[in-house]
């Protein structure tokens, strides 16, 4: 009885929807937390100065990206074990855990690039409530995270489809 | 993840404020103003005023900057995820409203304008406690600090007593309250008020070629400059003083401080140096994104706007030159 | 210059010549009080001058640097600092005689000794500017004593001189021309009354005589008829 509920845990499929289940979960939670952040910050603006929302608007989109990241990185192990798109196949166990630290890094970098991002956007929405005119180089500083965002994405990519069934 | 980010809001409202503060420009204009009316409306488009829209004549500009600072606390207490964090400042007007009270008692003539309504204890109410002697559930510290100065007051009847005993108790509480807080940049806030209302006294002494006796009554406890410092050069001439300093931040302070006080400036000169310093420190948030700092910061400024206000106010209704009044305006935040 | 009016007798003349003689000593007298008065009026007046000088500028100083302690510290501060007071002082007034005038002698007395213990606020939540303010106020306290006293004086003095100027010219002017007349009316008039006598006399002589060589004649007259 028990070991059966160890082995269905150590079943691949099971692992590799566990890794695209983190990489929306955790990647989502930054991006959630980030663009509730840069939110406040906004909503703190527009009270004095209400004229200012589209410019905020803009600076709170910025750490919504690696939500979407760990969607989409979800999306593709899904495709690739069939669950979404037919075709289902059995993973053994190591094909299982290769799925699921494939969705790491997308997961882990995405959670903290997007608050981190979001302190940029904070501080990008200082930088217009002083100075509307600059609104670009707030955006930059705070796209500039999105690098990282974007390689580990990149590399979960490539390692999801990397991964030989 | 700290605490930090839920002053998201509360930074970037400050932000957006901060941006109507006045600058240069705005107290240029004033000080260039031809009557104190003109200057005064500089300062009504700036927002400040009453609530009700009412018209201030210009003998008024006093209630007007007490309404402003009043003003700023409540917007501080409203915005700020942690309000009790900002007590820390208004223990120094909770322990003004105890001299004014203590005084009056003893003078038998209490101006109650003279109570600041922005306070932890509202004044009522602790006017009720003093003079029903039902001060036990005061914080211990202000419990005691008024015990003793009554205390002491009928033993010596002597005033100054009053307000050596309680600034000295206004500091430690607020030192105590700050390292409860355990945020570095108020506790170090704290320390350097109390360095520099030392070296401030430390000076004033001096120049009134006091005792040593004197001095150590004068002295707050808690800051970074050791007492022993201040005693020892009391009676040796200012610059040996300075030196001791050297290794101190008060380094360029002290020597420019030194400067104008053997120079014709005096003391009004080093009074604008001390004040610029918690200035320049105070600014160093404007780099902090998220945090208490942005908040505190904009405290200290608006405290120095409303200074810089009353300089120039007083110095038009008196007909005072723009030069002297611009030799005394602090340095302002934006 | 009207005369008095009195009766032109002997008696009356020696009466009005003392007075007269006295009036005479009393203007002189007055005369040279007047002048000394002058003088210490005028030392006086220029003693007060440079005093008053002096207390203005410092009082002016004071308010200068009440002024920026006012600037720097809010109503409330600056007024807790200074409800009450550390210092007090006593006041005696005793009077001192010039020139018969009794000027006022102010005499006071701080509680305190040390001149350096005047502030009755602490260092730490007040201004510098307010010590030098309250160090001035106290050291002009003094100088504004004496120059009280010495305006009223001055004052009390030049009273006194216009009471003797009057008095002056109202011997001169009034009492001594009075006197002097009425002294030379009373001397015509005992000198007239003397003349009419005189006049009297020499025709009750010439009537004696008169009758005297009538008899003769009569008596020849009878002896040739």
């Amino acid at each position: 009885m028990n070991a059966g509920w160890v082995e269905s845990l150590f079943n691949g499929n099971v692992l590799a929807v566990i890794g695209a289940a983190l990489a929306v979960l955790i990647a989502g939670l930054g991006s959630a937390k980030g663009v509730g952040m840069v939110g406040e910050a906004a909503a703190g603006l527009i009270t004095e100065e209400p004229e200012k929302f589209g410019q905020a608007l803009l600076l709170q989109a910025l750490p919504g990206t690696q939500g979407i990241y760990g969607l989409l990185t979800a999306f593709v192990i899904l495709n690739r074990i069939g669950i979404v798109g037919g075709g289902a196949v059995t993973l053994t166990t190591a094909q299982g855990f290769l799925f699921l630290f494939a969705a790491l890094p997308i997961a882990i970098v995405g959670y903290f690039s997007a608050i981190a991002q979001a302190r940029a956007a904070v501080a990008g929405i200082g930088i217009i409530a002083k100075r509307p005119e600059e609104l670009a180089k707030g955006i930059t500083f705070s796209a500039m995270v999105e690098t990282y965002a974007v390689l580990a994405l990149l590399a979960s990519i490539l390692m999801v489809f990397g991964i030989a069934i | 993840m700290s605490s930090d980010t839920h002053y998201a809001y509360a930074v970037s409202r400050v932000r957006a404020i901060e941006r109507k503060m006045l600058d240069k420009q705005k107290f240029d204009r004033m000080i260039d103003a031809k009557t104190p009316e003109e200057a005064l409306k500089v300062l009504t488009e700036a927002g400040y005023g009453f609530e009700d829209s009412e018209q201030g004549n210009v003998y008024d500009y006093e209630r007007m900057l007490k309404e402003e600072n009043k003003k700023v606390y409540a917007l501080l207490q409203e915005i700020a995820p942690q309000p009790e964090m900002f007590d820390l400042f208004l223990i120094l007007n909770d322990y003004h409203n105890i001299k004014v009270l203590l005084k009056g008692e003893f003078s038998g003539n209490l101006d109650e304008g003279l109570l600041l309504d922005f306070s932890l204890i509202p004044p009522g109410e602790l006017k009720i406690k003093l003079q029903e002697r039902k001060w036990d559930d005061l914080p211990p510290m202000m419990k005691e600090a008024i015990e003793e100065t009554i205390e002491t007051y009928n033993r010596t009847s002597d005033p100054q007593v009053i307000d050596l005993i309680l600034d000295k108790a206004a500091y430690a509480h607020m030192l105590k309250q700050a390292e409860a807080s355990k945020n570095q940049f108020l506790i170090k806030l704290v320390k350097i008020k109390i360095d520099l209302a030392n070296i401030n006294a430390f000076l004033r002494v001096k120049l009134l070629k006091k005792s040593w006796d004197y001095l150590d009554k004068v002295l707050l406890a808690g800051g970074t400059v050791d007492k022993k410092i201040f005693m020892q050069n009391l009676q040796s001439p200012l610059e040996s003083f300075v030196n001791e300093l050297s290794r101190t931040p008060y380094d360029k302070l002290c020597q420019e401080g030194l400067g104008s006080l053997q120079s014709s400036k005096g003391i009004t000169h080093f009074e604008k140096l001390t004040d610029n310093f918690v200035m320049e420190y105070v600014r160093k948030a404007r780099y902090i994104t998220l945090g208490i700092e942005p908040l505190v910061a904009y405290l200290k400024a608006k405290e120095t706007e409303i200074k810089n206000a009353r300089i120039i106010m007083v110095g038009k209704i008196n007909n005072i030159s723009g030069e002297i009044i611009r030799e005394r305006l602090r340095e302002a935040y934006v | 210059m009207a005369v008095m009016r009195v009766n032109p007798t002997r008696m009356e003349l020696t009466r009005l010549k003392k007075r007269l003689a006295v009036a005479r000593r009393g203007h002189k007298l007055l005369k040279d009080k007047r002048d000394e008065m002058m003088k210490k009026f005028l030392e006086l007046v220029r003693s007060n001058k440079e005093l008053r000088e002096k207390v203005e500028k410092m009082l002016m100083e004071a308010h200068a640097s009440f002024l920026i302690a006012r600037a720097v510290l809010s109503t409330e501060v600056l007024e807790e600092a200074l409800m009450l007071p550390k210092e007090s002082v006593s006041l005696e007034v005793s009077t001192e005689n010039i020139m018969s005038v009794d000027v006022p002698v102010l005499d006071y007395k701080t509680k305190n000794n040390d001149s350096g213990d005047i502030f009755p606020y602490g260092f730490i939540s007040t201004s510098g500017e307010l010590d030098g303010a309250i160090a001035t106020l106290s050291e002009v306290l003094p100088h504004m004593l004496e120059l009280a006293r010495k305006e009223k004086a001055a004052q009390l003095l030049a009273q006194e001189i216009e009471k003797t100027r009057r008095r002056v010219n109202a011997l001169e002017y009034v009492m001594i021309p009075q006197l002097t007349e009425t002294i030379k009316y009373i001397t015509m008039k005992l000198d007239e009354t003397e003349r009419g006598n005189l006049t009297r006399l020499m025709k009750v002589k010439d009537m004696m005589l008169e009758q005297a060589h009538q008899f003769e004649a009569k008596l020849y007259q009878s002896d040739g008829a």
